[in-house]
């Protein structure tokens, strides 16, 4: 502040300055003033070593100037003051101090709550970005203490570790000029520290309020991480304005005049450090370190009273961890090679073959601990659905309870934030159509709060997330009355379990009687499925009416790595992923079927299922023409099976996927590349796209033999279709 | 007339002059049957041996596959096929020449099969002259930038980024949006 002031007077002295080099004696008695306004304000502040000297030099020159006037002390007064404003912008400049030069001469830009776009240097933008993950981080905190505090009351740690939460965000803000945050912040802090001082209990509304103040702060830090990424002007639609009142509101009335002194004391203990913030010279980074102090702290304390132990971890560019990831998977395919070179492992000495052994439990071992890097426990996703479903069953005048289990399940980084969208969707759906709202409840004889249970865990090689509810279960006469209206099926379809159950992902389906602000629009099962398909997962569905419904999805461990089998056609090999083959069988001739000599079936068990020739499909040259010599290997995606034929299934391998380069554009029924072990590459057979080469024909009436890949396919027509489900 | 004549032809010779000027430097040279060409160096990052190439369903002709690059999957194409040549016989000095170029903001790296690699030139501003004009009649050839005379050999300086034609190119892009 001081810096910007003394920069001020020097101006100020300049303009009169040259007033006085016009001759104005009046303009003298002005220098003077001015003169003794610098020197109080320099001798209060620790200038840098060339801005005092110069100070000092100009106090001088002035001294000299103002015993004896004349013209050539004038200009050098002039230079000298000069001087000086060129050395202090510079040094602002240097410190790159929010108070900077600029500001003084643009007062109106400060007042702003953020300068425009283009003003952001790459500092501040830095700065904002590490104030944005770390304020996202403490208010997913602070959900979690308030979930607590909901359930078990308030706790004077709890109610400190909120505290913390909002004091660290009004102090970033405040340092980096964000008025409106800082003024939520504060707001909300002093309504805790009231709760902190025992003036009144954390519960009720001023609860409601504290939670309201985190969403609200949520979504901000949303629209100003936006306004940072596209460079444009920061402005929220968020009434915080509205949310502060009711702030202040709840701050007031109930209290016996004690709070409102406590807000006061609270303004007089922050004040001083928004002046030490915005002090000009360099104290910032340790004004920083104070800010960022209590965040660990309260993160040692919320995070030491939910689990057993906090573990210190750092932050690394995710680039960084992704190129060593990539980097250990070659070194895996090398070794392979290495161990595999037919001149190493026919070698008869023992010791090269227990370094060999050495060498490739340690590259495995690497490979493990690099997948994990990747690997984030799902509880922070857990937690803002118990948070999200709060609020859900609140607005739809439910009662709901939400228990989380495995918190601590590990998924791939990217997975953890694209799971987070169906979630959402499907404990919505579960909180606004399976729980019935209480009376009805007490009329079956359930108890008045429903739940809705989320929990992870890990099974045979994926990681399965369920979602259940205690609710009145899927209601299947009614998604199937829906289905033959909307012509998704016939009426005289008859259709399993399962199926019926399926039904609920098509898109646009709803059973929802009114659409309301929560779900029945239809959209979100669809999203759901098609989230959990990119990600290459499963969902299932049980229902057991009157009981509830448990969705079931299976996801793989991680997004880089598939769990495949690898498949020799001709010359050629092939990966299908393990999680879409259900069997695979050496057929008899009597299980093959021919429809016109072209559409071959397979007979499996009284079902009926299309054959295809992986070899037609995939453009393979000398592979087994003859299927009751070759493999067929049943698959299944979206919901059908089909069946595949190929020479012979050789192992079953993890292996990394990669994409297919540039310049080779979208290639059918291939979704990606794989290394093998011998180093060569292999393509991963897209199982979504070559199955619904089939249904796609169906829905076309058979009348797509045009289709590029048709001379290859050979299709189940509508009889199969009937005789499968028969 | 005459002196339009006359200036037409400076334009030209300035033209060529231009163009020579831009494309003055080294270029690493290879052969496909009896032609010649040259790659700006810069854009070359390694020669490999032939190694096996993993084909691809349902792409053009020229692209030969997919290969491993120490981890990393490349697609390989075949020259002699994207120049409308004939397919060659795979001999101990068949070699994939690995460049990158950058197409649209996006890093690309692609393998090139080549007959022959030759060795690493350097072509001064003088030796270099635009592309001539083909005409219609024959397959494109925007891909040249131009040609460089090296004592009695004739080589054809290639424009990497332009090799996929803007099709290939858009479908590329398409792709990598999408994925």
């Amino acid at each position: 502040m001081d810096g910007c002031r003394l920069l001020k007077d020097i101006e100020e002295l300049a303009a009169a300055l040259v007033a006085a080099e016009a001759g104005d004696a009046e303009s003298l008695d002005v220098l003077r003033r001015f003169l003794g306004d610098i020197e109080a304000a320099a001798k209060s502040l620790d200038f840098a070593v060339p801005v005092a000297e110069l100070v000092h030099d100009l106090l001088c020159v002035a001294a000299d100037l103002l015993t004896a006037p004349d013209a050539a002390g004038l200009v050098r007064l002039g230079e000298t003051v000069e001087a000086l404003q060129k050395e202090i912008r510079h040094s602002h400049k240097e410190d790159k101090v929010p108070c900077s030069a600029r500001a003084v001469v643009e007062p109106t830009q400060a007042a702003q709550a953020l300068p425009p776009g283009k003003e952001r240097d790459a500092d501040t933008i830095a700065l904002i970005g590490e104030f944005l993950s770390e304020g996202e981080e403490s208010l997913a905190r602070a959900d979690q203490i308030l979930m607590t505090v909901e359930r078990d009351g308030a706790t004077a740690e709890a109610i400190n570790g909120l505290f913390r939460v909002f004091h660290t965000i009004k102090g970033v803000a405040g340092f980096l000029e964000l008025f409106e945050i800082q003024s939520l912040a504060h707001t909300t802090e002093s309504l805790l520290n009231g709760c902190r001082e025992g003036l009144y209990p954390l519960v009720g509304v001023r609860l409601d309020l504290v939670f309201d103040a985190t969403a609200m702060m949520r979504k901000i830090l949303a629209d100003l991480r936006v306004a940072v990424e596209t460079s444009r002007e920061f402005a929220t639609r968020e009434n915080i304005a509205g949310l502060v009142a009711r702030l202040k509101e709840a701050l007031e009335p109930t209290a016996d005049g004690g709070s409102v002194k406590a807000a006061e004391r609270q303004e007089m203990e922050s004040r001083p450090e928004d002046v030490h913030i915005h002090g000009p010279a360099p104290p910032r980074p340790e004004a920083r370190e104070e800010a960022a102090a209590p965040v660990a702290a309260s993160s040692a304390a919320t995070e030491g009273g939910a689990d057993s132990k906090i573990r210190p971890t750092i932050k690394v560019d995710l680039e960084r961890v992704d190129r060593l990831v990539e980097m250990i998977g070659e070194l895996v395919v090398v070794e392979a090679m290495v161990v595999g070179a037919p001149e190493i492992a026919h070698s008869a000495s023992a010791r090269v073959r227990n370094c060999l052994s050495q060498l490739e439990k340690v590259t495995h071992d690497l490979q493990d601990v690099g997948m994990r890097m990747r690997m984030l426990p799902v509880s922070g996703v857990f937690q803002k659905m118990a948070r999200m479903a709060r609020d859900v069953g609140r607005k739809a005048g439910k009662q709901v309870r939400v228990v989380l289990s495995g918190e601590q399940t590990e998924m791939d980084r990217s997975m953890v934030e694209q799971i987070s969208d169906p979630l959402v969707h499907m404990i919505r759906n579960s909180i606004d159509h399976g729980i019935e709202p209480p009376d009805l409840r007490r009329q079956v004889g359930k108890p008045d709060e429903g739940t809705v249970r989320l929990s992870a865990y890990h099974e045979g090689g994926h990681v399965v997330i369920e979602i259940s509810d205690d609710g009145r279960g899927l209601n299947r006469e009614a998604i199937l009355k829906k289905a033959i209206a909307q012509r998704l099926i016939q009426a005289t379809d008859s259709l399993s379990e399962d199926e019926i159950n399926s039904l609920i992902f098509a898109p646009g389906f709803s059973t929802a009687e009114k659409v309301t602000d929560i779900s029945g629009r239809g959209v979100g099962m669809d999203v759901v499925r098609r989230n959990i398909d990119a990600m290459r997962g499963r969902v299932s569905i049980k229902s057991v009416p009157g009981k509830g419904t448990t969705f079931k999805i299976t996801l793989p461990l991680t997004l880089a790595i598939i769990d495949g089998m690898l498949v020799a056609c001709g010359k050629e090999r092939y990966i299908i992923p393990t999680l879409s083959i259900i069997e695979s069988i050496q057929p008899e001739a009597s299980m093959l079927v021919t429809q016109a000599a072209s559409n071959e079936m397979l007979n499996m068990r009284g079902n009926i299922l299309p054959l295809l020739r992986m070899d037609r499909l995939l453009g393979a040259e000398g592979a087994i023409q003859d299927p009751s010599k070759g493999l067929v290997v049943i698959i299944e995606g979206v919901g059908r099976r089909v069946g595949l034929l190929v020479d012979e299934v050789i192992a079953q391998q993890q292996v990394v996927i990669k994409s297919m380069g540039e310049g080779v554009g979208e290639v059918p029924f291939v979704s990606g590349a794989a290394i093998l072990s011998d180093g060569r590459v292999g393509l991963i057979v897209n199982v979504e796209g070559i199955v619904s080469l089939i249904v796609e024909k169906r829905h076309r009436g058979f009348s797509g033999e045009g289709s590029p890949a048709s001379a290859g396919a050979t299709n189940g027509n509508k009889d199969t279709k009937k005789e499968a489900r028969a | 007339m005459n002196s339009q004549a006359e200036k037409q032809e400076r334009t030209l010779i300035e033209g060529a002059a231009a163009v020579g000027e831009q494309l003055a430097g080294k270029y690493m040279t290879f052969k496909l049957a009896n032609e010649e060409y040259g790659l700006e160096i810069l854009k070359v990052r390694e020669i490999i041996g032939l190694m096996d190439i993993t084909r691809v369903p349902c792409t053009q002709e020229f692209m030969s596959g997919v290969i491993n690059l120490r981890g990393k999957v490349i697609p390989v194409i075949d020259l002699r096929l994207k120049f409308g040549m004939e397919r060659c016989q795979v001999t101990d000095q068949t070699v994939i020449i690995v460049v990158q170029y950058s197409l649209h903001g996006r890093n690309m790296t692609m393998g090139l099969l080549v007959d022959q690699v030759l060795e690493v030139l350097s072509i001064e501003a003088a030796h270099i002259e635009p592309p001539p004009e083909f005409g219609s009649s024959t397959l494109r050839s925007d891909f040249i930038l131009g040609i460089g005379k090296a004592e009695k050999r004739v080589i054809f300086l290639l424009d990497i980024g332009r090799i996929l034609n803007a099709e290939e190119a858009g479908a590329v892009a398409e792709a990598t949006k999408s994925s």
